[in-house]
């Protein structure tokens, strides 16, 4: 079943529309930086994007910064609202349903289908991000982390592919949002933009100060930590806390989905 | 009703179930008894003087409301006091360590260096790609992250106990996962503004892992700060002595910042009392060149003469008109003018004296505005 | 092959199936009829497990719905409220992609059973085209295809033949036909009594969410004992049957109280020309106008909305 979700995902002419829009997204900026030679200061816009000028093996961490806080999210949003709602929607669901594959299979495939286009997506943006960046800025033998000390290309590699692995897995609560609201409404829509605005308020939370008691729990509130990968010795703590608040997300909301989705009427 | 509502309901409770439980894991595990220490306050307090030696490693966070207003020219540096900053530390030894203060997308590094930096430290500053060394350790400067982890913050101030302050006990609390043995510090003299420290050691060590002020008063901490994470080992030589990009700005400093600068002035006879509070000498006021401390254990008022074209930098700041003024009064004293700001644990006034040649002052400590405002008219009514 | 005992659905007030007792019996050609709305389409799916029944019980191929439909689903093809496709792929990879959904079905015949779909359904030509460039009867043609890739024992089909031109209607019928002859059971739902007149041998009439009739359509339609003859020479014929007349419209007469032979004989025997004699039946027609009010899309007033 997971296969046939997979199969069904990558012949999706909008699941490569929203990786090209992706890429083509830092690739734009890149093209910008390369031409006007104006980078941010350092500390300020997305993290990295100062020492790219400096440094093309730097790129796609930066890419990465770029897509993150919101055309990941959203794409994220869209696939994954698209999972259940779809079916229903086209009135493949009920086909589906009597083949017969089991609901539970159906949540976990879509889920594991969602992931699997959150991976092939955020690697795709790193390695065009990596060819663009070093086509257009050069690379140097070694660059500087955020702790100064200088790491190889080798090791800037190495850090970029847990940086994709850990944005994916960011994502995930995202999704999980979008899937348990698309088992709730027929509308793919309506539980894209439902998860994006679970995703704004969670935004919005981490920025305010009386939030802080509920801040820890947040799904958004690790997503930047992926910035410390780059620094040295690297800072687990965070990202472990990432890891782990995204998993409980992906637990209790997948629990929600499935519990709703189980003895739901299908009517579609 | 369905003829599938039972097995709906047994799943919902199931899933609400769960989702409860974990939901409760941080409070259940925040809940967990704390065990007993079995340490007095005063064998914590002197534990806490005596941890200089205790190797750790760990992850801080630094919660500072401090309301000060934002002075253009420090602005940077006084960043710390207000805020949430979030430090990670390495020591070894006094003349051994690290401290990381993480930024969103940078890093600033203190790193012990006596060797080369003839006591004082090397920094690192992700934002301007630079290495400066910090020559010599001016004994005045604002303060820096590393002044602000639990150690180094606890004995600090456990040195400006004075025989006025009260040490009582304070029960035990579970930090970064350690059963720590409490303190609570309270400053004797009325005028000052510290309403009581509370202090935690690592009762095995005797490392502080959290140090709390709060002022004369308050219900929360002005500034509080504590190890989110500790681990009691000897961090490794190659994370105490890290290696910098060739690419970096390479500087080096003996004056890092305002105060700094001003200690280099050379000393500007001061009077021996303002008001009640006196000028320590001898070991209570160890390096402090140029610069007098009036008053008595916790509670403590600094006297900075300022050079004249600084004078009117900062005075320009808190000029009637100016953003930073509109919270302050306006003080107009025989022998010149100040303008007097006060936080709920500091206060703070900027002189400017008509007689003797001009001098600028500014006055700060933790006492009340009212003992402050006192304090300038003593100096500036002083020959 | 499908009991039902007291069957019922409730969504919210509305009582959409009432405490239905179905029974349909293997090698049934099994007619359910109904107008519009009548809750046809809901007890196909309470069938099926997509819709949970509010109280009653149900059996498919011996299992109870909906816990021990996972054991029957397999042997059932089923074409629900018309067919659906992922429209951007191809009718082919459609197929393909339904026959790899859910467990037991070998990868290495997968081509060869969507093959044999396509070509019993008459799409073998248009496989590669993508769906949604499918005319309407395709797209029914494709769903069709989906029910048939197991070689299913019964087969639930909701309005088979819509938007089927009448070729079309006939090549299916055919196919059921002779599936039904190799043993599958069929379960037909549909308001067209004349397909269901055609193709069933019993028939279901559900109206307003209640099961108003359930018989073999042989039984229904057997003969009133009255026939009809049609005469040109009716006014004689008239005098001649003497009071066993009971409707003339033209040169037709209802005859009551004689066989067909023995009427045929009466009038040859008097020099009277015979055109046509015939035993009369029901229609499906009539036997389910009789059982059935109007249909839930015709909504006449009623006492308390002055």
């Amino acid at each position: 079943m997971i296969r046939v979700e997979i199969r069904k995902l990558m012949r999706r002419p909008r699941t490569w529309i929203s990786i090209v829009l992706l890429c083509l997204l830092p690739a734009i900026v890149a093209v910008l930086l390369r031409v006007t030679h104006l980078g941010p200061r350092p500390g300020e816009g997305p993290a990295f994007l100062s020492a790219v000028l400096a440094n093309g093996t730097l790129f796609p961490a930066a890419a990465l910064g770029i897509v993150l806080p919101l055309f990941l999210p959203v794409a994220v949003a869209v696939i994954a609202g698209d999972a259940v709602a779809g079916e229903a929607s086209v009135g493949t669901l009920r086909y589906l349903l009597t083949r017969p594959v089991g609901r539970t299979r159906v949540l976990v495939a879509k889920l594991v289908s969602v992931l699997v286009f959150l991976f092939v997506a955020v690697s795709a943006v790193a390695v065009t991000a990596y060819v663009i960046g070093t086509a257009l800025f050069g690379s140097q033998p070694l660059a500087t982390s955020l702790s100064g000390a200088p790491l190889t290309t080798a090791q800037v590699v190495q850090r970029t592919v847990v940086v994709v692995l850990y944005i994916a897995w960011s994502m995930i609560g995202v999704a999980s949002v979008a899937l348990l609201l698309s088992t709730i409404t027929d509308s793919a829509l309506g539980a894209a933009i439902g998860a994006l605005a679970a995703l704004v308020l969670s935004q919005v939370l981490v920025t305010l100060d009386a939030a802080n008691a509920v801040k820890p729990y947040l799904p958004t509130r690790y997503w930047l930590s992926w910035v410390d990968l780059f620094r040295d010795p690297i800072l687990w703590s965070d990202i472990e806390r990432g890891v782990l608040v995204q998993g409980v997300y992906v637990v209790v909301l997948l629990g929600f989905a499935w519990a709703n989705f189980m003895t739901k009427d299908i009517t579609s | 009703m369905s003829v599938v509502s039972r097995q709906t309901r047994r799943r919902w409770a199931t899933v609400v179930a769960a989702t409860g439980f974990l939901a409760a894991v941080p409070a259940l595990l925040a809940a967990r008894p704390v065990g007993a220490v079995a340490m007095s306050a005063h064998e914590v307090v002197a534990a806490a003087a005596a941890s200089a030696g205790v190797p750790h490693q760990g992850l801080v966070q630094i919660d500072a409301s401090l309301g000060l207003p934002t002075l253009p020219v420090v602005s940077d540096e006084t960043k710390i006091l207000s805020g949430t900053t979030r430090v990670r530390t390495w020591w070894s030894t006094s003349a051994s360590w690290r401290v990381d203060t993480i930024t969103g997308t940078g890093e600033e590094i203190t790193i012990a260096d006596p060797a080369s930096t003839g006591g004082g430290v090397r920094q690192w500053s992700f934002e301007n790609n630079s290495v400066t060394d910090v020559l010599y350790g001016p004994a005045v400067r604002l303060p820096r992250a590393d002044d602000l982890v639990p150690p180094q913050a606890a004995r600090r101030l456990i040195g400006w106990l004075g025989p006025q302050d009260k040490v009582l006990p304070l029960g035990a609390r579970r930090i970064a996962g350690v059963d720590a043995a409490g303190a609570e510090l309270v400053p004797g003299n009325p005028a000052g503004t510290i309403g009581h420290i509370d202090l935690w050691v690592e009762p095995a060590s005797g490392l502080p892992v959290q140090v709390d002020i709060y002022s004369r008063g308050g219900t929360r901490p002005v500034v509080s700060s504590r190890f989110l994470d500790l681990d009691l080992t000897r961090p490794a030589p190659d994370v105490l002595s890290p290696s910098f990009v060739s690419t970096a700005q390479q500087d080096s400093t003996s004056e890092p910042d305002l105060l700094a600068r001003v200690n280099a002035l050379g000393s500007v006879p001061l009077p021996d009392h303002l008001g009640s509070l006196r000028q320590l000498t001898g070991p209570a006021a160890t390096g402090l060149h140029g610069i007098a401390v009036y008053g008595e254990g916790l509670t403590r008022v600094f006297v900075i003469p300022l050079p004249d074209r600084l004078a009117g930098d900062v005075y320009d700041a808190v000029a009637p008109g100016s953003s930073v003024a509109a919270g302050g009064t306006r003080l107009t004293v025989p022998g010149g003018q100040a303008t007097v700001l006060s936080t709920p644990l500091l206060s703070l006034a900027v002189v400017s004296g008509q007689r003797q040649g001009g001098h600028g002052y500014i006055v700060v400590g933790s006492v009340t505005a009212t003992a402050l405002k006192t304090a300038v008219t003593a100096l500036l009514a002083s020959p | 092959m499908i009991v039902t005992q007291g069957l019922t659905k409730r969504f919210g007030s509305v009582l959409a199936v009432d405490g239905i007792d179905l029974q349909v019996h293997p090698g049934d050609r099994y007619g359910f009829l109904g107008p519009n709305g009548s809750g046809k389409t809901t007890t196909v799916r309470m069938l099926l497990g997509l819709i949970f029944a509010t109280s009653g019980s149900a059996e498919v191929m011996d299992q109870p719905v909906p816990h021990g439909l996972k054991h029957a689903l397999p042997q059932i093809g089923a074409l629900i409220e018309g067919p659906a496709a992922y429209p951007h792929l191809s009718g082919r990879t459609n197929l393909t992609l339904i026959d790899a959904s859910g467990a037991g079905t070998s990868r290495r015949t997968r081509r060869a059973r969507v093959d044999a779909a396509l070509e019993q359904v008459g799409l073998a030509g248009a496989g590669r085209k993508p769906a949604k460039a499918y005319s309407l009867g395709m797209r029914q043609r494709l769903g069709l295809a989906a029910a048939l890739l197991r070689q299913p024992q019964l087969l639930v089909l909701d309005e088979p033949t819509n938007g089927l031109d009448p070729q079309g209607i006939r090549e299916i019928r055919d196919l059921l036909l002779a599936m039904n002859a190799a043993g599958t059971t069929l379960f037909v739902s549909s308001h067209l009594l004349a397909e269901v007149e055609q193709l069933c041998t019993r028939v279901g009439v559900l109206d307003r969410g209640r099961l108003v009739l359930q018989d073999d359509l042989a039984t229904l339609r057997a003969p009133t004992g009255r026939v009809i003859v049609h005469t040109p020479d009716v006014a004689a014929a008239v005098g001649l049957l003497d009071g066993r007349v009971q409707e003339r419209d033209g040169t037709r007469l209802v005859v009551r109280g004689l066989s067909a032979e023995d009427l045929v004989t009466l009038l040859v025997r008097d020099g009277l020309r015979v055109q046509e004699v015939m035993a009369e039946r029901p229609t499906l027609e009539e036997v389910v106008l009789a059982v059935t009010g109007a249909g839930s899309d015709r909504i006449d007033s009623s006492g308390d909305e002055r």
